[in-house]
């Protein structure tokens, strides 16, 4: 189990993304990403093991002998993850990790991933507008690279994911995959079109929702002025509107979770206080057809 | 029994209202705290919040406690507890009184006096001596001091040979009831004391005498004897130089105490010429014996009798140079007297050989030697059944005593209110952190 106060308060990325990796990977012996460029090579029995997916059925219907295809992979994948880094990711508790630290080490780990696969992977990051991009591409330095502008990351200005998500799309030169990591606070209509449009474009989507327990739970007792981290908004209430804080809270992320669901999205929602490595575990074997959440 | 030795500081409770007064206003204002987004968030009505009481009820308990321990130290607070009495009733503060006339003077009185004052010293919660030749004045000033000492039985102890007059039982009603009162006698009986007394004044073929004072039990007498000496510091101005001698002769066979050169009179009668210096108002602060002769000799009822039999031989001068001493029988100045110097001069407007000249210049005479008192020549003592009759033990503390406490309980509420603010500081502390929010950079 992987302390996230502990693993963002470590400087160097790179260590920290090996470490939740190894420790992720540990019994997952497939990997979640495929390759999309994969040409046709040749029939073989099918042996128990094989993934069911690569099965020819038609073959079998025909034949009555179960053969499975086996394809030699031409072209890597490509992968872009766009990083939310608007101020209210900037929000943590005292002691513990902020959504942009979690987002930080997440966006490390996977990218650490993928990129030891073989595959490409590129960066986005935004906040009011977009800051960094990182083409998709291979190989260690380009990942140091990539690391190195995760780390001089600082969280502010507002939320604009839709604009974001918008531009990661129109920049990914062919079909990928993008992975979303943000607390999600923008409008949801807009958002919802940005990802029905990349679907349609064929890129595979997966949504990391990160959220704090205070978001959640909404903690608080007697009267608080709360100001918003990203409008500077401040408005006067107090613990006792927490039932109906969580009420709406509750809805937001029901929402969010059947509008991913509904588009065939891979929905993860993490919290700061979760272990890292239980939170990329958790998204793997999902995306392997074992677990889902 | 719970009193206050500065009750004044009571009014002090009044700033309890202050911690109470800003916990209201802090409740005014809420913590703000930074938050990912308001979407979610309810406002609740500013004016619910201001009507609300504050919250934070057990910080306020400690503020208003912290406030009013040390408002209640201030006020010094004595707790009259039967132990506390107990302890006040076995101390005793003493005052001694020392007896410094001049009969103690005496070297076997003075060490007695110093043993029977350093027996006195030792055994007392607090002691003073109060030193003086008259024993009534020290006994009021004991009094005095043992109204303003701590709580506790007082007493006051006379070290004395009490001679007859030391003491009269009219000396005694100043000090109270509940102080007691003790007598320690020093020295043994005095059989005879004798002392120098007067210089009488001589002069023209009337010899110089001295007294001299001897007194026993049983008698009391007075040795006269003629001296081979000059009298110095009286002189004598007039026209008429055998005037002059007649007028000194008169003063001398009547008796008169002998003139001092250290206080010099110049009488200067009509037609003297007084060539040295001039003249100058007697002040007050200038040669106090010139002022004091003066006031002596308008008292004295002889020389006024005198005056009113007599007509001055001349107006005075109208100037403020010269102070009236005495007037004829018309109001007119007859004697006026100025400063030359250090020299107290006199003028009379009368002949030098006139019987009123003679009055003055023997009142001028016994008005600078001044009133002649050997009390401590006295041989006879107090009877010791008197001085047992005086005597009595210190009464209990009186119940007032307590305002003359020097300690009081103060020490026990500041230690409460330090306590209080230790304890204050830790909740608060612990609060604080609890409600930290941390925004990541």
């Amino acid at each position: 189990m992987l302390d996230p106060a502990l693993l963002t308060s470590i400087g160097d990325l790179e260590m920290v993304a090996r470490v939740t990796v190894d420790g992720t990977m540990s019994g997952i012996h497939r990997s979640p990403f495929h390759g999309y460029s994969a040409e046709f090579a040749q029939y073989r029995h099918y042996r128990p093991g094989d993934d069911l997916k690569y099965v020819d059925w038609k073959l079998f219907a025909r034949t009555d002998r179960v053969y499975t295809k086996q394809y030699r992979e031409t072209t890597n994948m490509l992968a872009q993850i766009v990083v939310d880094a608007s101020a209210s990711m900037a929000y943590g508790r005292q002691g513990s990790a902020s959504k942009l630290d979690y987002a930080r080490v997440l966006t490390a780990a996977l990218s650490y991933l993928i990129s030891e696969q073989g595959d490409a992977i590129g960066l986005v990051t935004y906040g009011e507008r977009l800051r960094d991009y990182i083409p998709s591409r291979t190989g260690r330095l380009h990942l140091r690279r990539l690391l190195i502008a995760l780390s001089k990351l600082t969280a502010s200005g507002e939320t604009s994911s839709a604009s974001a998500l918008q531009r990661a799309v129109d920049l990914l030169k062919r079909r990928g995959m993008l992975i979303l990591v943000s607390d999600l606070y923008d409008e949801d209509e807009r958002m919802e079109a940005e990802l029905r449009r990349a679907i349609r474009i064929g890129h595979e989507l997966t949504v990391f929702h990160v959220l704090t327990r205070d978001e959640l739970e909404f903690p608080f007792a007697g009267d608080v002025e709360l100001e918003d981290l990203e409008t500077g908004q401040r408005v006067l209430t107090s613990g006792a509107m927490s039932t109906a804080y969580r009420r709406g809270f509750a809805d937001f992320l029901e929402r969010w979770r059947r509008r991913c669901t509904g588009l065939g999205i891979d929905y993860m929602r993490v919290t700061t206080d979760a272990p890292l490595d239980t939170a990329l575990r958790g998204y793997l074997l999902q995306r392997s057809g074992g677990v889902s959440t | 029994m719970i009193r206050w030795l500065n009750p004044a500081a009571l009014a002090g409770l009044v700033l309890i209202a202050a911690p109470v007064i800003i916990h209201l206003l802090r409740a005014h204002r809420a913590d703000r705290l930074l938050f990912p987004t308001l979407r979610f968030v309810r406002t609740t009505r500013s004016d619910a919040i201001r009507l609300r009481l504050p919250s934070d009820w057990p910080l306020l308990f400690l503020r208003v406690a912290i406030v009013g321990s040390v408002v209640l130290s201030a006020a010094q607070p004595i707790a009259l507890t039967t132990s506390r009495r107990r302890a006040w009733n076995a101390r005793t503060v003493r005052a001694v009184v020392i007896d410094t006339g001049a009969s103690m003077r005496e070297s076997s009185n003075q060490a007695a006096a110093r043993a029977a004052t350093d027996a006195e010293s030792h055994g007392a919660f607090l002691t003073r001596r109060f030193e003086g030749a008259v024993v009534r004045e020290s006994v009021v000033r004991a009094t005095a001091w043992l109204s303003t000492t701590p709580p506790a039985r007082s007493e006051i102890v006379v070290i004395s040979d009490f001679q007859e007059g030391t003491l009269k039982s009219d000396d005694l009603r100043v000090v109270p009831p509940s102080t007691g009162l003790r007598f320690v006698r020093v020295g043994g009986d005095v059989m005879v004391r004798t002392a120098e007394g007067l210089r009488l004044f001589g002069a023209g073929g009337i010899v110089p005498k001295s007294q001299r004072l001897q007194l026993s039990g049983l008698t009391s007498s007075v040795v006269i004897t003629g001296e081979s000496r000059a009298d110095e510091g009286l002189q004598v101005a007039a026209a008429d130089a055998s005037a002059v001698r007649r007028l000194l002769r008169t003063v001398a066979k009547g008796g008169a105490p002998s003139p001092d050169a250290a206080e010099p009179l110049r009488i200067q009668f009509d037609g003297g010429i007084v060539s040295n210096g001039s003249p100058r108002p007697i002040e007050v602060d200038d040669h106090r014996w010139m002022l004091k002769t003066v006031l002596r000799l308008r008292n004295d009822t002889s020389l006024a009798d005198a005056a009113r039999a007599t007509t001055a031989s001349r107006l005075a001068d109208a100037t403020d140079t010269w102070t009236i001493v005495v007037r004829d029988r018309v109001g007119q100045p007859l004697v006026e007297a100025a400063a030359l110097g250090r020299e107290l001069l006199m003028k009379i407007a009368a002949p030098p050989d006139s019987f009123f000249a003679a009055v003055a210049l023997r009142a001028a005479l016994i008005a600078r030697h001044g009133d002649i008192a050997q009390p401590e020549l006295e041989i006879a003592r107090l009877d010791s059944a008197q001085l047992t009759s005086w005597t009595r033990l210190a009464g209990p503390v009186a119940d007032d005593a307590w305002q003359r406490s020097d300690r009081s309980d103060a020490r026990w509420f500041w230690g409460a209110a330090l306590l209080l603010l230790t304890l204050e500081q830790v909740i608060r502390r612990f609060a604080g952190r609890s409600e930290e929010v941390r925004v990541a950079a």
